[in-house]
């Protein structure tokens, strides 16, 4: 009985202390990372957060797409040593499992920035030093970020889900199903005219921060080049106009085109440029001149030749004798080329030049306010500027549309623009300018391969990218695009 | 005492008793497959309302076990609707159950080979023009994007369409398709006429004689003949006023109506319209000559970045050449393919240019796939090569290999071998020969030309060392010359950089003074192995560019 009491008084402080001491055991809550429930407490929190929806898009998973998916159905670039996905494209022979269709990088962007429209507000409550003028321009950066990635997702695949709310728990709907061109535009378009007020005219610090951060002048551009995508050449105008009006931006002189514009970047005329503290791996791999993947369609250099003294020929946009994209991989007209760490270039999205032309397409083709003066004069801005001397008179609207497409090509070239431009001169009234791109089968074929390259140009419906397909496998309210069905 | 036995033996009873239902194999009856993916079979079976016809065609042709077999086959697999109009017009039945007799299920079976490849070929394979296998008939199968819009409206052999197309299984690719794939039985002058676009070129094959020669499918040694025809269809001839086939007479034998005479000059005409190649629009040569059924003439083929020009005369002036009109092109038949020419194609005379014969690749037998890699033949397998005592011989192929089209004839136990050359339009040339040496074991050869000897004994077992490797001036003065930067294999090795596949140069003056095929021959003075890769002939022009080890296409 005696031994009794003693094993009970030895087992009781044995069960306290298995009881009391395993706290630490229980506590499941990561150790060594920050999780949801500590984060969002602060100012410093919300803008650490908004720079990661800028780094999100400052990597080539990003980048190369917007750069390739710009320009390799178009007819700018050639392969040297392309994988067989890009390959692909330049034909634009696009099929599901094409792992270069893949938007998902767009969306991790697309989810960085709901995360911080979604909890933005919580930090400021918590935050006495978070002003309320503060957490509205954050949020509005992270708007514009947004409509970026949506509008070059529109752009490319016409119909994808829109997603406004952040994925930060299971509540969230994992299988959204895409919603209409028509939608996704109109959500564009009311988020950046509710942005542009609260955003910053610029920033102070930098050239970089004023160029590299989302202001008001980026979501301008934004919104002028939905409208045009979206034939609303009045809206077009009007966000043209302002941004005009913002008195921010101008041309940079014709002698610094290259210089001013490519090579140091940044630029009076830049108005978004992605900014990179390391190397712009994706202008690197793709241009470096020691092993280029891409280089110049040959063809486009007489295009420059039309006027000789045009400062964005050799040695500006292209090196004619190394065959090479000049504009990122030049240094100076002496023909001195980037070394492979030396490629410090910003990623250009949008630039003053652009707006010119923009505006220009607007009112060639607005029926409210047409104005074919005004757009002559606004394509001679940009001409002038580059050739020194004015553009012959062009008075009909067809020939002025010729020339504002050739003005965008020699203007705008490599910069991800290229096939957008074609697309959307192509599918004006129910594709009247098919041709377009039916041309663009004689640019890519060889003597066996011109039929089938002009059937994979001959579909409308194959202008627009196929969905991956393991975002299709993942998700079964997802339906593929028409055409890619099978 | 009495317990302890009884003990033991009950602990023997029931030890063995253990023993005996222990040894039950648990995994008896179970079947082990090495991957749990669906067969062809299986992936069919589960779609039963778009396979069913086609299933039930494989049970009652006996080859339904054949796609569960390991292996990676193409299979076209058309839909119950196609089957059903396929059977409703050729056996007028409704379904597949109402076919009965020995000889239409003996024609099924062609059907099913007809709609199977051997190896897998994804859409992204699909070219305009033929797939690279062909089917288990024998025949090449045909991918067509004339009408537009991409993969979705590829043509197989110019008639069906593609429903469903890469469909992975777990032996092969599945596609599906929109009708039965009709196997060729006609050959190719038949098709032409069935086709009626080119009734005076058909009847021009009728009066010469040509119909009959071009429908053999098989020849005397029993492989198959193939034949290219390029032929004017009537709109073409209309263009150049002739409307009738007594036009065609007057244009080219107003005088001699004996048509069949082989000195005839409307039969010389037919005769030049067919070449014994197979050659669909993507396969003519970049830059070559195709021997014709006429005898020692040949189409000179050249291909710019984007056109296929045939005959191009070397004046200068544009648009002297011939192509094809790729709409009405390309159409296959069993025993070849014929295209429609975009204007009078008439017998043309070559210049002499730097022709490069590869021994292996340009053979009729090799290109249409009747000789397979490494398989030993005996030589009356070839139309073109000869060699003494008989023995079966092969040639082999190997991305190793620095060797044009990366394969060599690869024989050894010869007195001698010969081939005979492509057409070579008239000419004095420079021939070299170059086959993979440098080794003891090789052999030295004369080289005959039309039987008669000509150049220094071609020695394989000189080392670097013998030929003067690399110096190519010392090289030159014992008879040798580097092999090609061009010509690598597939790591990229340059047969420049490799002594033993240099060129020796046999002569350099060969003098030919009438355009023909010709016979080398190879005769051993001391036997050993010869993989031989290819000979070439080099014009030898005044002021005419030198031999240039940079490539063979100047």
């Amino acid at each position: 009985m005696k031994r009794n009491i003693i094993k009970i008084y030895a087992i009781i402080p044995i069960l306290f202390i298995t009881l009391f001491s395993c706290d630490s055991y229980l506590q499941l809550e990561p150790q060594d990372s920050l999780i949801q429930q500590e984060f969002w407490k602060n100012k410093e929190q919300v803008s650490a957060a908004l720079a990661g929806c800028y780094a999100s898009m400052n990597q080539s998973g990003f980048t190369d797409k917007v750069l390739l998916w710009g320009e390799l159905r178009g007819d700018m670039l050639v392969s040297l040593r392309a994988g067989n996905n890009q390959n692909n494209m330049l034909k634009n022979y696009m099929f599901p499992s094409n792992s270069f269709v893949d938007w998902s990088q767009f969306y991790k962007t697309i989810n960085h920035c709901n995360l911080v429209l979604t909890f933005a507000d919580q930090a400021q409550a918590n935050d006495l030093s978070f002003t309320e003028q503060e957490l509205r321009r954050i949020k509005a950066e992270a708007i514009t970020i947004r409509s970026l990635v949506y509008s070059i997702l529109v752009k490319n695949f016409k119909e994808v889900p829109l997603i406004l709310t952040a994925t930060a728990n299971t509540d969230t709907d994992f299988y959204p199903a895409k919603s209409t061109e028509d939608e996704i535009i109109a959500q564009i378009t009311t988020d950046l005219e509710a942005a542009v007020n609260d955003l910053n005219l610029g920033f102070a610090q930098s050239p970089a921060h004023d160029k590299g951060k989302m202001t008001k002048g980026a979501a301008l551009a934004i919104l002028a080049d939905i409208y045009l995508w979206d034939e609303q050449y009045d809206n077009c105008i009007d966000v043209t106009t302002r941004l005009v009006n913002l008195n921010k931006y101008r041309l940079v002189d014709g002698a610094d085109w290259f210089n001013d514009i490519f090579f140091e970047g940044n630029s009076d005329e830049g108005i978004f440029e992605l900014q990179f503290s390391d190397i712009n791996v994706t202008l690197r791999n793709s241009f470096y001149v020691g092993n280029p993947i891409y280089a110049p369609y040959n063809q486009i250099f007489q295009l420059y030749n039309q006027f000789p003294n045009d400062v964005r020929g050799n040695l500006a946009t292209f090196g004619m004798s190394q065959n090479s994209v000049f504009k990122y991989a030049g240094v100076d007209a002496s023909g001195l080329y980037r070394g492979q760490n030396q490629f410090y270039n910003t990623f250009i999205f949008y630039r003053y030049a652009d707006i010119l032309l923009m505006q220009a397409e607007a009112y060639i083709l607005s029926t409210t306010n047409k104005d074919l003066i005004k757009a002559y004069n606004l394509i001679n801005q940009v001409h002038e500027r580059a050739i020194g001397a004015p553009l012959d008179p062009i008075s009909t609207e067809g020939e002025l549309l010729n020339a504002l497409l050739l003005e965008r090509q020699k203007e705008l070239a490599f910069e991800g623009k290229r096939w957008y431009d074609l697309l959307r001169f192509a599918k004006r009234n129910n594709f009247e300018n098919q041709y377009l791109m039916l041309d663009l089968a004689t640019v890519k074929a060889g003597p066996d391969d011109y039929e089938q390259i002009l059937s994979y140009y001959s579909e409308k419906e194959s202008y627009y990218l196929p969905i991956y397909l393991n975002e299709v496998n993942l998700n079964p309210n997802l339906v593929q695009n028409p055409y890619y069905e099978n | 005492m009495r317990t302890k036995k009884f003990i033991t033996w009950l602990g023997s009873i029931v030890l063995i008793m253990v023993v005996c239902v222990g040894c039950k194999d648990e995994l008896e009856d179970t079947t082990f497959f090495t991957s749990d993916e669906m067969t062809i079979i299986q992936t069919l079976e589960s779609n039963p309302e778009t396979f069913s016809s086609y299933v039930e065609i494989l049970k009652k042709t006996d080859l339904y076990n054949a796609f569960k077999s390991y292996g990676n086959y193409t299979s076209f697999v058309p839909t119950n609707e196609a089957v059903k109009a396929y059977l409703m017009e050729k056996f007028n039945v409704e379904s597949v159950s109402q076919i009965t007799s020995a000889e239409d299920i003996e024609f099924l079976k062609i059907v099913v080979k007809f709609q199977t490849i051997p190896s897998g070929r994804g859409t992204s394979g699909f070219v305009e023009g033929r797939l690279t296998d062909t089917t288990f008939t024998g025949d090449y199968l045909t991918t067509s994007f004339l009408k537009g819009g991409g993969i979705a409206n590829v043509e197989i052999n110019r008639t069906v369409g593609l429903e469903m197309y890469d469909i992975k299984a777990a032996n092969g690719l599945i596609h599906s398709i929109n009708g039965v794939l009709d196997p060729y039985v006609d050959p190719v002058p038949v098709v032409m006429d069935k086709a009626g676009k080119h009734t005076i070129f058909v009847e021009a094959l009728k009066q010469t004689g040509y119909y009959e020669k071009f429908s053999v499918i098989f020849n005397e040694f029993g492989s198959k003949n193939n034949f290219t025809i390029l032929a004017e269809s009537d709109e073409i001839y209309a263009q150049e006023g002739i409307n009738s086939f007594d036009d065609l007479v007057n244009t080219f034998s107003p005088n001699d109506s004996d048509f069949t005479n082989p000195q005839n000059e409307l039969n010389r005409y037919v005769a030049y319209h067919a070449t014994q190649n197979f050659l669909y629009s993507r396969n003519f040569p970049e830059d070559n000559f195709v021997n014709t059924v006429l005898e020692r003439n040949a189409w000179k083929s050249f291909k710019t970045d984007t056109e296929l020009k045939i005959n191009e005369t070397e004046t200068g002036t544009d648009d002297t050449w011939t192509s094809l009109i790729i709409r009405e092109s390309n159409f296959p038949a069993k025993n070849g393919v014929y295209h429609t020419v975009n204007k009078l194609f008439t017998i043309f005379t070559p210049k002499p240019k730097h022709i490069i014969f590869d021994v292996v690749s340009d053979q009729p037998e090799i290109q249409s796939r009747l000789i397979g890699n490494r398989v030993n033949v005996p030589s009356t397998a070839y139309e073109f090569v000869r060699w003494f005592p008989e023995g079966n011989k092969r040639w082999s192929g190997s991305s190793n290999n620095s060797a044009l089209n990366y394969d060599v004839f690869d024989v050894s136990g010869f007195s001698w071998i010969e081939f005979d050359t492509p057409v070579l339009p008239k000419g004095k040339y420079e021939m070299l020969i170059c086959s993979n040496g440098g080794a003891g074991s090789r052999g030295i050869y004369q080289t005959y030309w039309d039987g008669e000897p000509v150049g220094a004994l071609y020695n394989l077992t000189l080392n670097s060392g013998g030929k003067g490797f690399p110096d190519e001036a010392l090289m030159e003065s014992r008879g040798w010359r580097h092999g090609y930067k061009c010509i690598t294999n597939k790591s990229g090795a340059a047969q420049y950089d490799s002594h033993s596949w240099s060129r020796f140069v046999v002569t350099k003056e060969l003098l030919c003074p009438e355009q023909k095929r010709h016979v080398v021959r190879l005769e051993a003075v001391k036997a050993g192995v010869m993989p031989i890769d290819y000979i070439e002939w080099i014009p030898v022009v005044e002021n005419g560019p030198a031999d240039d080890s940079n490539c063979y296409n100047d």
